[in-house]
């Protein structure tokens, strides 16, 4: 493709990567963790090493390309096995650990998973075991002494030496990871190495991400945004990765590593600003900054949330605490981040596109092009058609603006715009959204319901009580009345609901959107 | 037990003491997200020496469900 003046864009392949990055830091620590209450400390030079012995172990098994499943928490030993796959030629297939056995069968069944590296927070049970074709029985990749013994066996010095020696197309597919589609059905996205790595080449807008800093990896690595951000990115930029596996260990984790830098989601940014929030109400004689670092460690920098909205009042509260949250945005479909937070941006904007990306929007949803797109999603033709416009764009489904410099906007889902019969389209985000400056208001749901739009309101009835407001509809009519008067005819809620029950959420803890009936 | 998970509570949350009750739900009247129910645990840890699982404390829905398990564990 095309891309900057360049006739064809070709990234550094994960090998190449890593072989820069000994080059470059060799005996320098690269990653860090807890074990045992021990911090362990791992080099680039080790990190090359260990992770060319399962490249050759993997090999060693056979040289067809296979699609290897990796379902385990983030470790050290996630990060040597998955590099491992990755160097030599093989497809890493990353998922949730928490996967059950039903989801598992059926995922591994439809990614033609013939290899299987797992930890003890994945149940191998005897149906994972025994139903698939594997070339070799699921290793996990955590027991005793299993990757001392391969690194011991695969050395440089051994027999199987030169089977690390092997030439990978960087255009071909690397890895897959299956993200859960708009219609229920995991999709697995294929991202070739050019689009994996090339999706973290682009030329950054802040200087966080020098040598001397030190992220703390808290999401998930089977996550793309974790997985090219906390350990490609980093590995690229000689930083030194510590690792928390989990949730539980993240307060301890924070104050041993004392990070610069946090890639997290804005669940975790509320919850580790309650923890300051406590530290001010135990002691009240700390600044606002001392009790940040009194969680956050004496050197946090920067935040830079994704995967949900980001509210603003965070990056406030944030900011008083002398900690630079922003929010990037991103696509395991465009091969992770799409814009990164820089200085600049507004607190409302999910970041500036990276030079990886061009943006357009039509019909009010963002689109992109680059050179870091998705193949496709593995054996699903028609929703790869689908997530593509005719001249190769990636529909993000979003509705959102873009700036002359870059700068990105959501608005709302395109699967949930609202389009009225007059042919204007109504984003239902940007109206719920002028709701959250009313505390009375709790919970609201914007829909269309006879070609008119409806708001269904669950009022904040604490609030009211405490302000002795007894008719909490009446203040919500003049709400919705001033709103209106300044709103775009298409923009006029006609019908409020005033609900006495929370609105139904979903699973995962939305609120459940209505099917739009025109 | 209940006082000391209130004041555990209202250093957490900016909620009022007296509206708390063994029957406020963890989730609904104080908000708290599953990430704030792990710490919650933590904090319930430092503060009475009882270890409670991310598991278990997932389990509660009240205050006064986790207040009757920390005495039903120091009893025991």
């Amino acid at each position: 493709m095309e891309w900057n003046g360049v006739a064809e864009y070709k990234a550094p392949s994960v090998r190449e990567l890593l072989d820069n990055a000994a080059a470059k830091y060799g005996d320098r620590t690269f990653i860090k963790f807890l074990c045992e209450g021990r911090v362990e400390e791992r080099s680039f030079n080790r990190l090359r090493e260990d992770s060319l012995a399962v490249c050759r172990y993997i090999r060693s098994i056979g040289t067809e390309k296979t699609h290897i499943a990796i379902a385990a928490l983030t470790s050290y030993e996630y990060i040597v096995f998955i590099t491992g796959i990755l160097i030599s030629g093989n497809v890493a297939v990353p998922f949730a650990p928490t996967l059950s056995e039903k989801e598992a069968l059926s995922l591994f069944k439809r990614a033609d998973i013939e290899m299987l590296f797992y930890d003890n927070a994945f149940n191998c049970t005897p149906a994972i075991r025994d139903s698939l074709n594997y070339k070799i029985a699921p290793v996990n990749i955590t027991g005793d002494g299993l990757l001392d013994g391969i690194v011991e066996k695969y050395s440089s010095t051994s027999e199987y030496a030169s089977l690390s020696d092997c030439e990978t197309d960087i255009n071909e597919c690397a890895v897959i990871i299956y993200t859960s589609g708009t219609s229920g059905t995991k999709k697995g996205v294929m991202l070739s190495m050019n689009a994996f790595v090339g999706n973290i080449m682009y030329d950054e807008y802040v200087d966080c991400f020098g040598e001397n800093s030190v992220a703390l990896s808290v999401l998930p690595m089977y996550h793309c945004y974790c997985l090219s951000g906390d350990y490609i990115k980093n590995l690229k930029d000689g930083m030194t990765v510590c690792l928390n596996s989990s949730m539980r260990d993240l307060p301890e984790s924070l104050k041993t590593f004392e990070p610069t830098v946090m890639r997290l989601v804005p669940m975790i940014a509320q919850t580790l600003l309650k923890l300051v929030k406590m530290k001010e109400n135990r002691h009240p004689e700390l600044t606002p900054r001392q009790a940040a670092e009194a969680v956050f460690g004496k050197n946090i920098q920067w935040l830079i949330s994704g995967g949900a909205y980001l509210d603003p009042e965070l990056v406030t509260e944030y900011g008083k605490l002398g900690i630079f949250l922003r929010q990037g945005f991103g696509m395991t479909e465009a091969g992770g981040r799409v814009s990164v937070p820089d200085t600049k941006c507004t607190t409302e904007s999910i970041g500036r596109l990276t030079n990886m990306f061009k943006a357009r929007i039509e019909h009010g949803e963002i689109q992109i092009y680059g050179p870091t797109l998705m193949l496709g999603y593995y054996k699903m033709p028609e929703e790869t058609a689908e997530a593509f416009t005719q001249d190769g764009w990636l529909r993000t489904g979003d509705i959102g603006e873009v700036t002359e410099s870059g700068e990105l906007f959501i608005t709302g889902r395109r699967k949930n715009l609202i389009i009225l019969s007059s042919g204007e389209n109504v984003s239902p985000e940007a109206i719920e959204k002028k709701f959250a400056q009313y505390e009375i208001v709790s919970e609201v749901l914007v829909y269309a319901e006879n070609d008119r739009i409806v708001a269904d309101i669950y009022p904040d009835y604490s609030y009211c009580e405490e302000n002795d407001i007894p008719d909490p509809g009446s203040v919500i009519t003049a709400i919705v009345k001033q709103m209106n008067s300044g709103a775009k005819a298409s923009h006029l809620i006609a019908q409020v609901n005033v609900l006495t029950s929370p609105l139904p959420r979903t699973e995962s803890g939305k609120i459940m959107r209505k099917k739009v009936e025109i | 037990m209940l006082e000391n998970l209130k004041a555990i509570i209202c250093e957490y949350v900016d909620v009022d003491p007296d509206t708390i009750t063994a029957d406020s739900n963890l989730r609904s009247d104080f908000g708290l997200n599953s990430l704030d129910i792990i710490n919650l645990a933590v904090a319930i840890e430092d503060e009475t020496g009882v270890s409670i699982t991310d598991k278990k404390m997932a389990s509660f829905y009240t205050l006064g469900e986790v207040a009757e398990y920390l005495e039903s564990v120091k009893v025991g």
